[in-house]
């Protein structure tokens, strides 16, 4: 009998742990956008509307007077769907519309400048003066700066670039 | 790492983008970019006004190329030109159509100088000679360059602003310069009358809520001084209001304008109206990439108006579709019925389009 109740708690605790990891699988299925910039920027944080007129060419130098460049990852990639999808509420093909007629208008000299790779993103953002880009939160470069959202950083309760 | 980083510039530089980087500085504050737009144009005529048959005819019409080179020069000066050529079957002509200097006071402001075209009505400060960015295969007629009952071009210095509210996004241009060159000509005498313009103000307003991006309208204004080659003077005043529904399946563009003269050396005071209502849907089939839409143009001349006495009256019905062949490149067809109420001619075409962006 003794044995009897320490296997249904080992099972219910095995159960319970497994319902828990479950849990955590669901959670997982939800990935954050991380917005990293170079260095040299000085805001700590951005609103989520600002980040949308930054994605519209609108905001074209940071707080401290630099000049903003944008990159944005190739087309078939979640970052990019997720920023246009979600952040801009475009479609691709309205995305590139809207960019060329907007060089077309002289509204800007030239569209975001096109990454492969996070990595890529990450590489060039350390390295282009008021750099921007926005990576998947698995793949933030060790040593990059990070924008905090609305006054929240990646991974706090609330951050609204969290999506599916 | 240094070969990464190259490597990450160069396979950067060669992606598909919204422009064609031939040139960049090593800290990317400075660089060249191109982007281009070429159109081929067919059409046949039922029928041809007498005074046009030089113009237009069956078959080729015109193969077009225009290149915008856009240059970054610092961090916040910018120079933009637009170039085009033009093959016809009886002419080649190229010209430079805009070339304009730009600095970034901030964020919501920008000054510029330059030649423009005159951002009066929607059409032309939106397409400007960019026929894949417009849906259908020509612009309207009352935005026809080739027509000129809106001024096409201006030459001058532009304040640009943008304005935000908690519930509205307004840009405004404001202008002062020398409109109007030549863009006219009266062909109703031994030898051709040319018109020109001189001092013009110019302001257009665009507006859109925020809550819903879709939604755009305004309208433009601008006063201007006119002289004929044959000593006639005139003020020019024309005004115009838009309105534009832009969804991801329907767009709903509508327009209408008002140009008045009034002579300085009694010719009269003459009013002429123009508007345009173009609707397009896209179809769900073929992967979005068939658009089927519809204008009504519709341009009233005054017969007493001198610096229009080359236009006349005239209502058009089209019905088209296009087809976006590939990501930068679409085919249009047209159906079209034009009345010209001077010439009261009915003439039935249809028309075709290749046009491509690179």
């Amino acid at each position: 009998m003794q044995y009897f109740k320490v296997l249904l708690v080992f099972f219910l605790l095995c159960s319970a742990s497994t319902g828990f990891a479950q849990t955590d699988a669901n959670a997982d299925n939800k990935r954050s956008l991380v917005v990293i910039v170079n260095p040299t920027v000085q805001q700590d944080s951005i609103s989520t509307e600002d980040l949308r007129l930054l994605l519209l060419g609108d905001i074209r130098f940071w707080k401290g007077g630099g000049l903003v460049t944008l990159l944005i990852q190739a087309p078939v990639s979640w970052e990019r769907d997720t920023v246009l999808g979600e952040v801009m509420k475009m479609s691709e093909p309205q995305y590139r519309q809207f960019w060329i007629s907007k060089v077309f208008r002289t509204e800007a000299a030239s569209g975001p400048k096109v990454v492969l790779s996070n990595e890529m993103a990450g590489i060039l953002v350390s390295r282009i003066p008021g750099a921007i880009a926005f990576v998947d939160d698995a793949e933030v470069p060790p040593d990059a700066k990070v924008l905090k959202v609305d006054n929240i950083l990646p991974g706090e309760e609330g951050y609204p670039l969290v999506f599916k | 790492m240094l070969k990464k980083i190259v490597f990450a510039a160069l396979v950067s530089s060669s992606l598909p983008s919204t422009a064609t980087t031939l040139w960049e500085s090593d800290d990317t504050l400075r660089n060249v970019n191109l982007i281009g737009f070429a159109h081929i144009d067919v059409a046949q005529f039922d029928s041809l006004p007498e005074q046009q048959n030089t113009q237009i005819d069956d078959g080729f019409q015109e193969a077009r190329v225009a290149l915008h080179l856009s240059s970054r020069l610092s961090s916040r000066i910018t120079t933009f030109i637009e170039a085009e050529l033009t093959v016809t079957e009886d002419n080649t002509s190229d010209s430079l159509e805009r070339w304009v200097v730009k600095y970034d006071i901030d964020n919501n402001s920008q000054i510029s100088a330059g030649r423009y075209h005159a951002p009066v009505g929607y059409w032309n400060q939106y397409y400007h000679h960019g026929r894949w960015l417009q849906i259908s295969k020509d612009r309207p007629v009352q935005s026809d360059f080739g027509l000129g009952f809106v001024p096409a071009h201006y030459v001058g210095v532009m304040y640009e602003r943008k304005i935000r509210t908690e519930s509205l996004t307004i840009d405004l241009d404001i202008g002062l310069g020398q409109g109007r060159e030549a863009d006219l000509i009266i062909p109703d005498f031994s030898s051709p009358v040319t018109v020109k313009g001189k001092e013009a103000f110019v302001a257009q307003i665009n507006v859109t809520p925020n809550k819903n991006r879709k939604l755009n309208y305004g309208g433009s204004t601008w006063v201007g001084d006119l002289k004929s080659s044959d000593g006639s003077t005139f003020e020019e005043q024309v005004f115009t209001a838009h309105f534009r529904y832009s969804g991801i399946t329907g767009d709903f563009l509508a327009e209408a304008s008002a140009v008045k003269h009034d002579s300085q050396d009694a010719r009269g005071n003459t009013s002429n109206y123009g508007a345009y209502l173009q609707y397009s849907h896209r179809l769900s089939v073929m992967e979005g990439r068939l658009r089927p839409y519809v204008r009504l143009d519709y341009l009233d001349i005054d017969e007493d108006d001198y610096v229009f006495a080359g236009l006349q009256s005239q209502d058009r019905q089209t019905l088209g579709i296009r087809y976006d062949v590939t990501d930068n490149s679409a085919i249009k067809f047209e159906i079209r019925h034009d009345d010209l109420k001077d010439d009261d001619l009915s003439i039935e075409s249809i028309h075709g389009q290749f046009s491509a962006f690179f």
